[in-house]
């Protein structure tokens, strides 16, 4: 169905912001990511990424507390709608079903 | 420290960002600027930042169009559908636009690759920019000489020497300019044939498709050859091991298959000998210094400084050289870059326009650019002229709340999409023409070429360019009209812009037509100059044949008392070299060894003189039975004397090749090369076992009989040569093949300037009449007679057509005298050709602008003054 395929970095993308609970915006986004993923994660693509998941409907966000090193500037804090929660849990039951229906022999079996 | 990023990168985000993400996004990108600024520094953080804004420009922070002050996206996609619309309502003014800059394109491209491929000439070699030729100069007192060669060890010194050359290899000629090679029985005469050594796949990047390229050339009697050579003699390339034998005397052995050479390489082989079997063949060079015969490359390492190593060669000229030389001769070795060669051949002075190349690579994209800006220019004239019957349109657009940038990108749009449209016509053209081009210009250019990063980037660029420029004008003059005036006065009362700027446009492409006209004229009467100039001697009907045995003249006697039994062949005779060759160079004693003179000479027989109609007018010429005319005479030319300074010539000694004898006549100086090159000092003399040039004439009818004649005595006389002929007069027609190239490309650019100026010149015209036809129907009512409306439009054009001659004159005078002064021998540019060309012009802008009054004149004036 269109406008709800989820892909692996917007899933990504999805569970950080869960992660960050209520510190959820850009920049912090991108770090956890780049913790966790240990890749070369860019700002841009975050951002790409939250406004798409918003127009799919399964981030909201708000304007937070701005800082200092920000310039003034306000951060757009993110988190999951309900239906975002759903998208990541169903995203972990399609791996998990597809996980179990791997025949053991295949984990065992070497070359 | 500013701990700030650059104010205009974040104007530049502010621009394109939406709103509604703007404050977010700008907050993480200052964020993150803070914290870089602790780890790298201001600059890098600063182009970093940059970075972050450039990559944030994608459609999904973009400003939602509807948030914009304009809806442009949905305003291009309706000025492309004007643009179409335009083009099919006025159709055959897009069919002239479109048309005259795809000519325009497609002229210049051609032009672009042709000099893009000149001067890619040897960069495919891996590591061309360190790849140097070895040049070496020997002064003589009386002027330089240039030879490319230097001594064969030379090689071997600089590797071994040298710390920053990596490697060094030698390239050696074979004797023989023609090389006799069997193989898998079949013989082919092979000009081709060089000897190289180990370090050649060391130094070079060709492709060695079969064998081993380490041992490929290390020992005497191995010869590799390149695919082309490999199917014409086994067809296969699976040969490896298989036997080739050389001039009857040797056999090779096969040790590898060479890719063919790319034709942009300046080293050309069809076979490469190893050198160490120079030894077995004749004298061995590789260790004699003596001799400068090896054309040496070395590859150096990265971070060399030529200036170092040149430096050295002084020292090794003294050391190794210096007793090889003859009094008051200096000797100086260089290094030349690989890719410099082809441009930069540095023969000999005498010879200085061996190499024409150079001289067409910077002219022809002159005469590119020429066509371009004429098809630019008419393009621009054309819209301009398109322009008054738009106003309205312009103007309701204004009403309805268009902006001036709106309107600018209208007509910009409407210019690239024209322009684009000429691009895709002429990639067409391009890919239809390339095998014409190709035989024109004598070039094997692929299309491949065309993939080159440098040639889409300067092909698009140019486009570009051409677009912006041509749409710019139009677009700047009707977006800045006001809508009052356009929607009241309309068509009548606007001119269309400054009529400065069309008529500057029309000087200078009348100018522009006027130089290629004259240059066109020019070079075709420099190149019947060449051709039709008698050269001193007779070359019709001449027939010749080489061939490389040393043993030839033991039976040439024989020979020829058969070939003359046939009345056909009015004379036959042999000689060491043939008009057309430069024969052998040497230095001739004067004066009991007081004095030298290089010179060049050739060994003859009885019949050469009177067969090639050479006139003697001084002295006599040989008498055969006389001893001391076989023995100890010669035959000089004027230069020759003139040169040395005799005011007696006959009777003077002369001493070559250790043979002394007294100078018995003298030849009235003929072109013995081509006319490209001046007249040298010449001798001739008799000498039976240096032959090896059958010259023969032909009687005029039955040639084809007479040569199978020939071929058949050959056949049985000399059984185991090969025959291969060729006319004389064809050799010297491949003396001018480049100039006859270029001459060609000049007549066709020419031709397509010429149309091209006259159909913007047209349709100009058109415009202006069309214009004022109410003002000529007026004049008409009122009694104006034919001539005098005609004097109305012609007058303007005859003083724009002045104008443009008095410019062009003295820059064609100045570019046409710099090509004539590369010929050695070349025509005197005459006033004629510009009365001419004047003439010419003012003939052609009379007839088009006639044309077009004619049929003005010749219409009802009703016709145009019942509508108001």
């Amino acid at each position: 169905m269109k406008g709800t395929y989820l892909g692996e970095f917007e899933e990504l993308v999805l569970l950080t912001v869960g992660i960050l609970h209520d510190d959820a915006y850009g920049l912090g986004i991108t770090d956890e990511l780049e913790k966790q993923t240990k890749r070369n994660v860019t700002i841009s693509s975050v951002h790409k990424a939250l406004v798409r998941l918003e127009e799919k409907g399964f981030l909201k966000s708000g304007m937070g507390g701005a800082t200092d090193a920000r310039g003034g500037r306000k951060k757009r804090l993110y988190e999951l709608t309900a239906s975002g929660k759903k998208q990541v849990n169903e995203a972990k039951e399609l791996r998990n079903n597809m996980w179990n229906a791997v025949p053991k022999v295949v984990w065992q079996g070497g070359n | 420290m500013n701990s700030r990023p650059p104010k205009w990168a974040m104007r530049f985000f502010r621009w394109y960002c939406r709103k509604d993400l703007a404050d977010a996004i700008e907050g993480d990108l200052l964020e993150l600027y803070q914290r870089r600024l602790q780890k790298y520094g201001k600059r890098k953080s600063d182009s970093l930042f940059l970075w972050n804004v450039i990559i944030f420009c994608q459609p999904f922070a973009f400003k939602p169009e509807n948030s914009r002050t304009q809806n442009s996206s949905i305003m291009l996609k309706n000025h492309f559908k004007i643009a179409f619309r335009l083009m099919r309502r006025q159709r055959s003014l897009a069919f002239t636009n479109i048309f005259g800059l795809a000519i325009g394109i497609t002229a210049s491209l051609f032009l672009l690759l042709y000099v893009s491929y000149e001067l890619s000439f040897d960069s495919f070699h891996k590591d061309a920019g360190r790849i140097y030729a070895v040049n070496a100069i020997s002064f003589n007192p009386e002027g330089n000489f240039y030879r490319q060669s230097a001594p064969s060890p030379l090689t071997d010194l600089m590797a071994s020497d040298f710390p920053e050359v990596e490697a060094a290899t030698r390239i050696t000629s074979t004797r023989f300019p023609d090389n006799l090679i069997k193989a898998n029985n079949k013989e082919f005469f092979e000009s081709f044939v060089a000897m190289g050594d180990e370090g050649f796949f060391d130094v070079f990047s060709f492709d060695l498709i079969a064998g081993n390229p380490e041992t490929a050339l290390n020992e005497p009697g191995k010869v590799i050859m390149t695919r082309k050579t490999a199917m014409k003699y086994f067809g296969t390339i699976d040969i490896i091991g298989k036997t080739v034998n050389y001039e009857n005397s040797f056999e090779l052995q096969v040790t590898g298959v060479l890719e063919d050479i790319p034709s942009n390489s300046t080293l050309q082989f069809s076979f490469i000998i190893s050198n160490r079997t120079q030894g077995l063949l004749y004298k061995n060079w590789i260790t004699h210094w003596g001799s400068s015969n090896a054309r040496i490359f070395v590859k150096v390492r990265e971070g060399f400084n030529p200036r170092l190593t040149g430096e050295k060669f002084p020292e090794i000229v003294e050391q190794y050289i210096r007793d090889d030389l003859d009094k008051g001769e200096e000797y100086v070795l260089s290094l030349q870059q690989i890719t410099d060669i082809h441009l930069n051949p540095h023969v000999a002075p005498e010879r200085k326009s061996a190499s024409s190349n150079k001289k067409y690579t910077y002219i022809l994209p002159i005469v590119g650019f020429f066509i371009l800006l004429i098809a630019g220019f008419n393009y621009v004239n054309l819209t301009t002229a398109r322009m008054s019957e738009r106003l309205k349109e312009v103007g309701v657009r204004k009403v309805v709340g268009s902006t001036r940038q709106g309107l600018r990108a209208q007509f910009l749009v409407e210019s690239i999409t024209t322009v684009m449209i000429a691009l895709l016509l002429s990639i067409g053209l391009l890919i239809l023409l390339m095998n014409p081009f190709n035989e024109l210009t004598g070039k094997g250019i692929e299309l491949s070429e065309l993939l080159n990063v440098d040639f889409l980037t300067t092909a698009l660029l140019i486009v570009v360019t051409l677009g912006l420029a041509s749409g710019l004008y139009p677009a700047l003059v009707l977006s800045k009209i006001r809508p009052i005036n356009a929607l009241k006065q309309g068509f009548s009362n606007f001119s269309g812009g400054k009529t400065n700027l069309r008529g500057a446009l029309l000087i200078i492409q009348f100018a522009v037509a006027f130089i290629m006209i004259t240059a066109t004229m020019v070079i075709n009467q420099q190149m019947n100059y060449l051709q039709e100039t008698p050269l001193g001697f007779d070359k019709e009907q001449v027939i010749y044949f080489r061939q490389a045995d040393r043993n030839f003249w033991r039976g040439a006697d024989a020979l020829k008392a058969e070939l003359q039994k046939n009345p056909r062949i009015e004379a036959v005779a042999f000689s060491s070299g043939i008009p057309g060759n430069p024969g052998f160079g040497s230095t001739a004693k004067l004066d009991d060894g007081a004095r030298e003179l290089e010179i060049r000479h050739i060994m003859l027989d009885k019949e050469y003189i009177d067969l090639y109609k050479f006139e003697v007018i001084e002295g006599r010429s040989f008498d055969y039975d006389l001893a001391t005319d076989k023995s100890a005479a010669y035959l000089i030319n004027e230069t020759a004397v003139r040169q040395i300074g005799w005011d007696e010539p006959l009777g003077e000694t002369l001493e070559l090749w250790g043979k002394k004898g007294q100078v018995i006549g003298v030849l009235k100086d003929f072109h013995f090369e081509s006319m490209k090159n001046p007249i040298g000092p010449m001798a001739f003399h008799i000498s039976e076992s240096n032959y090896r040039v059958v010259s023969m004439k032909l009687g005029t009818d039955e040639i084809a009989e007479t040569i199978q004649f020939i071929e058949g005595q050959w056949a049985t006389m000399m059984p185991d040569r090969p025959f291969q002929f060729q006319f004389l007069d064809a050799r010297f027609e491949d003396y001018y093949r480049e100039e006859q190239r270029f001459s060609g490309i000049m007549d066709i650019a020419t031709t397509l300037g010429l149309v091209l100026a006259i159909s913007g010149l047209f349709s100009l015209t058109a415009f202006l009449i069309n214009k004022r036809a109410k003002e000529i129907s007026i004049r008409k009512v009122l009694g104006a007679s034919y001539a005098s409306v005609m004097r109305l439009f012609l007058n303007k054009m005859i003083w724009i057509g002045l104008v443009a001659t008095i410019v062009a004159i003295p820059l064609a005078y100045t570019m046409l005298n710099q090509w004539l002064g590369g010929f050695a021998y070349h025509i005197d540019m005459s006033i004629i050709n510009f009365a001419i060309v004047t003439v010419i012009m003012m003939l052609i802008i009379i007839f088009t602008v006639g044309a077009q009054v004619t049929r003005s004149v010749g219409k009802n004036p009703v016709d145009n003054l019942r509508h108001e």
